[in-house]
């Protein structure tokens, strides 16, 4: 068997699945409510082209579609390098990430890209600044179920900003998280007071641009009006994600900054990984 | 410079008045404000049509006065005037500087005025947003009903059986009602909000929509007016069914129908059949407030000519569209939701209410018209005619319908009035003013215009109302907006009244100020349409839509443009008409 399931205990290894799928199998694991996928491994993507696998992936989509009564299977699929998510480096946006793939054949296409793109130039040079290894790409995919995101939030579990760690920052925004990371729209801000979990800090902002799964891939559009400067969380939502981070906080012995997501009022724990870069 | 140019009136100016139309302003307060010439009435408008309308608006301003809009209506030389202005007018210095102010900077003016109508705005959305959330249940469960307890109030007084003083007590709560019914009219207001909000949000969220597209999804519903029409065609059949009807109906002008199906005995179960049609959707005026003009059910020839050409159509004009119109909708429908799939939840919800506001505010539009505009004035002309009638057979009057030249108070009168002499007066006073042409404009020019109208007046010029239009007047080519899709060529009918429909010919392109509710089978005859006033919500863009011919609304010019005949070239897409060169239409001609 070449798939390593989310939440498997093999899968909590970033030696096998990589750092982030490691990651989140741990929390998937422990209490957090994840979105379901599986990890072609290390091992496995160093030895077989992708589409070796497409066996595996399509009988792996069916198995997913029927553990949770899907009509379709609409995927992200993200490469996770073994040495990423480490506490001295971040490779936030080094691989390529693909959303909104529907189908076997598409997501195999998109592990394809992956695989490709652990090779290209950009990561090579990325790694080389960052005095990683450059000649064996060590890199596993992960396929999840794309969560249909009402609103993305990041939660810092310190502020980023300041560099306090009394205080939980959140920033959020319209749609899924690709907006918010890519600096692409102002998100609301919220900070929250750990001690006694009052928020202190409330921005909302005018939030122009949202990205959204569509048919043909995930893409930015504008927000429409009605609800640009409408605050994208209640102030039930802000305590909900501080306690997450808070919680994460404690599991992981540092600060961390947590991508999470809402839809259709339920709360999914998207990525988790230490703040690397703080004050 | 002409001789109009060099009497422009400036603003904050008295505006001169043509010799023949000299004003003695009742309240001079009012020769202060800017009074328009209200162009549903071309002609003079007589006394009590005059106190109807006028009631009824007092009750419609509701909604514009509630945001600092005052609208009053006058009628002066015959003609009725419009005056659309702040409620309470500012004094006068303060208008004064306000000019100035417009005049000196500008851009301050103009900031100073979009914040104005930034208030007016965030006031009109606040009350409408709330009942569009809630469309279906307002209009059926607040609205409606209260509509129909005055229509039953109507039609359970027993006119005939009342003597002239119960009329007299009768017509002044008639009066009471008209006002109420204004009130319920100016309320369906959220109607036009309901689609102008869905097709702003469907035109954001869909990059490269247009309009017309955002409309589609609101398209093929049913409604009173077309039920009415369906009736009529069943009715086409059983015509067709009894061969002494069908030869009648066939033969005969349509005026000359009923006669003729009540001399014979063969006709009778049909007779009984259109008289039940006649009294259940013939309770309509040719015109909003013609009051003074007959309806269906006195008389019926309109219907009976729709009948006439109805006897030709294999299925109901309304239903041979409605088809495609349903799959187009739902088609459309299937695809925005396919698209918004993945959209945060309070777009897609957001989305959900107001396109089924927008559907029901669709149906609004045309059914309003049939309980209010077509049923609740068939009413109060009942009604006035019951009162004049009476005047007549006791010789107070000369006839029935000379009642529509006094004014109310002067119905309530007991007998002292000379009310032949002042009817003569009033016919020759109206007869006088028949052959000149009214000013468009009177009183004072404003001292300055409002630069931002807010979401009440975007709303308004979407319906009946249209926008100003802006384009330069031309010879031969009018632009407007684009109300119904489509390119299409045929000759120009200019239509001025349904006494004149049956000049339209099967490919013509009709011609006319604005359309009505009564007009709508026309449509199933016209190759497109063409109007001087509304917007892309009015009647005529509508019905266009829904009888699949390309459309152009809120011209100002086209009947003033075009005459019987010339080739139009109508473009729905763009928005203009012109006349095509013959050049263009044929081979070249022989030179020489």
């Amino acid at each position: 068997m070449n798939l390593l399931w989310l939440g498997d205990p093999k899968s909590f290894d970033a030696g096998l699945v990589g750092g982030k799928a490691a990651n989140l199998s741990r929390l998937a694991r422990m209490y957090h409510r994840v979105p379901d996928g599986f990890s072609l491994p290390v091992k496995v993507m160093d030895e077989a082209h992708p589409l070796d696998l497409r066996g595996e992936i399509t009988s792996g989509i069916s198995d997913l579609m029927a553990c949770h009564s899907l009509d379709d299977f609409v995927a992200a699929v993200r490469s996770s390098a073994v040495d990423e998510d480490g506490a001295s480096a971040s490779f936030a946006g080094q691989h390529e990430t693909y959303l909104n793939i529907v189908g076997p054949d598409a997501i195999i296409e998109a592990v394809t890209r992956c695989w490709e793109s652990a090779r290209s130039e950009r990561a090579l040079e990325y790694r080389r600044q960052q005095g990683l290894s450059v000649e064996r790409p060590q890199i596993a995919v992960f396929v999840q179920q794309l969560v249909a995101a009402d609103v993305a939030a990041v939660v810092f579990s310190a502020n980023p900003i300041t560099g306090e760690r009394k205080e939980v920052m959140i920033n959020a925004s319209w749609g899924l998280g690709e907006s918010i990371v890519g600096g692409t729209v102002t998100p609301d801000t919220f900070v929250v007071r750990k001690s006694d979990s009052e928020i202190i800090q409330r921005t909302i902002a005018d939030k122009q641009r949202m990205t959204v799964s569509a048919p043909l891939g995930a893409h930015e559009v504008d927000v429409p009006r009605f609800l640009r400067t409408e605050p994208c969380l209640t102030d039930e939502q802000v305590g909900e994600l501080a306690n997450l981070a808070l919680r994460l906080e404690t599991t992981m012995e540092r600060p961390v900054d947590v991508e999470c997501a809402y839809a259709g009022g339920e709360l999914y724990l998207l990525q988790c990984r230490p703040i690397t870069a703080l004050k | 410079m002409s001789d109009s140019a060099s009497q422009a009136p400036t603003a904050g100016q008295p505006i001169p008045t043509p010799p023949d139309f000299p004003i003695v302003w009742d309240d001079p307060r009012d020769a202060k404000l800017t009074w328009m010439i209200n162009d549903k009435y071309a002609t003079p408008i007589p006394p009590l049509v005059n106190a109807v309308v006028s009631a009824f608006l007092v009750g419609g301003v509701a909604p514009f006065e509630q945001v600092g809009i005052g609208i009053r209506l006058t009628r002066i030389n015959t003609y009725s005037y419009l005056s659309i202005g702040p409620k309470a007018a500012p004094p006068d210095v303060v208008m004064k500087g306000m000019g100035m102010l417009n005049r000196a900077a500008p851009g301050v003016f103009k900031m100073m005025m979009g914040k104005m109508a930034g208030g007016m705005s965030k006031k009109i959305e606040a009350d409408f947003n709330p009942k569009i959330d809630r469309f279906e249940t307002y209009w059926l469960d607040e609205i409606l009903p209260e509509v129909k307890q005055h229509l039953a109030y109507f039609e359970s007084s027993d006119l005939r059986g009342m003597s002239l003083d119960q009329l007299r007590a009768h017509l002044t709560e008639a009066f009471k009602r008209t006002e109420r019914m204004g009130v319920l009219h100016g309320s369906i207001m959220p109607a036009l909000y309901a689609v102008d909000q869905f097709e702003e949000l469907y035109c954001e969220l869909f990059e490269d929509a247009s309009t017309l597209d955002a409309l589609r999804l609101t398209q093929g519903l049913d409604d009173k007016i077309l039920e009415g029409d369906r009736a009529l065609w069943r009715l086409s059949r059983a015509a067709l069914a009894t061969p002494e009807v069908r030869a009648i109906l066939s033969n005969h002008a349509a005026g000359e129908v009923i006669p003729a199906l009540e001399k014979s005995a063969a006709c009778q179960p049909f007779l009984t059949e259109l008289r039940a049609w006649l009294a259940q959707y013939g309770q309509r005026l040719n015109d909003a407030f013609a009051l003074d003009d007959p309806s269906w059910i006195e008389d019926p020839t309109h219907a009976i000519e729709y009948l006439q050409a109805d006897l030709a159509l294999p299925e109901p004009r309304a239903e041979m569209e409605s088809a495609a119109l349903v799959a187009g909708r739902e088609k459309a429908i299937a695809e925005a939701r396919a698209k918004l799939a993945g959209y945060p939840q309070p777009i897609i919800e957001r989305f959900e209410t107001l396109l089924k506001a927008a559907q029901i505010g669709t149906v609004v539009l045309k059914d309003h018209n049939f309980w209010i505009d077509q049923r609740f004035f068939y009413h109060i002309r009942r009604l006035i005619m019951e009162f004049g009638g009476r005047l007549a057979q006791n010789g107070t009057l000369e006839a029935a319908s000379d009642v529509f030249c006094l004014a109310p108070d002067e119905l309530q009168n007991d007998g002292d009035l000379p009310l032949k002499a002042l009817v003569q007066e009033r016919k020759a006073e109206m007869e006088h003013f028949s052959h000149i042409t009214p000013p468009e404009k009177i009183g004072t020019m404003p001292a300055f215009e409002m630069t931002e109208g807010g979401t009440l007046m975007r709303v308004m010029s979407k319906g009946e109302m249209g926008a100003p239009n802006t384009s330069p007047r031309e010879a031969d080519k009018v632009k407007g907006i684009a109300g119904s899709a489509g390119v299409v060529r045929g000759p120009a009918r200019v239509i001025h009244s349904l006494a004149e429909a049956g000049k339209l010919q099967p490919g013509d392109v009709l011609v006319a100020k604005s359309t009505l509710p009564p007009w709508t089978p026309l449509f199933a005859t016209a190759s497109a349409v063409v109007t001087d006033t509304g917007g892309v919500l009015s009647h005529s863009a509508v019905v266009a839509r829904e009888y699949h011919i390309p459309a152009v609304v809120g011209t100002d010019y086209a009947t003033s443009t075009f005459h019987d005949g010339q080739l139009l070239e109508v473009n729905g897409n763009t928005g203009t008409v012109h006349v095509v060169v013959e050049e263009q239409v044929h081979e070249p001609a022989l030179a020489g």
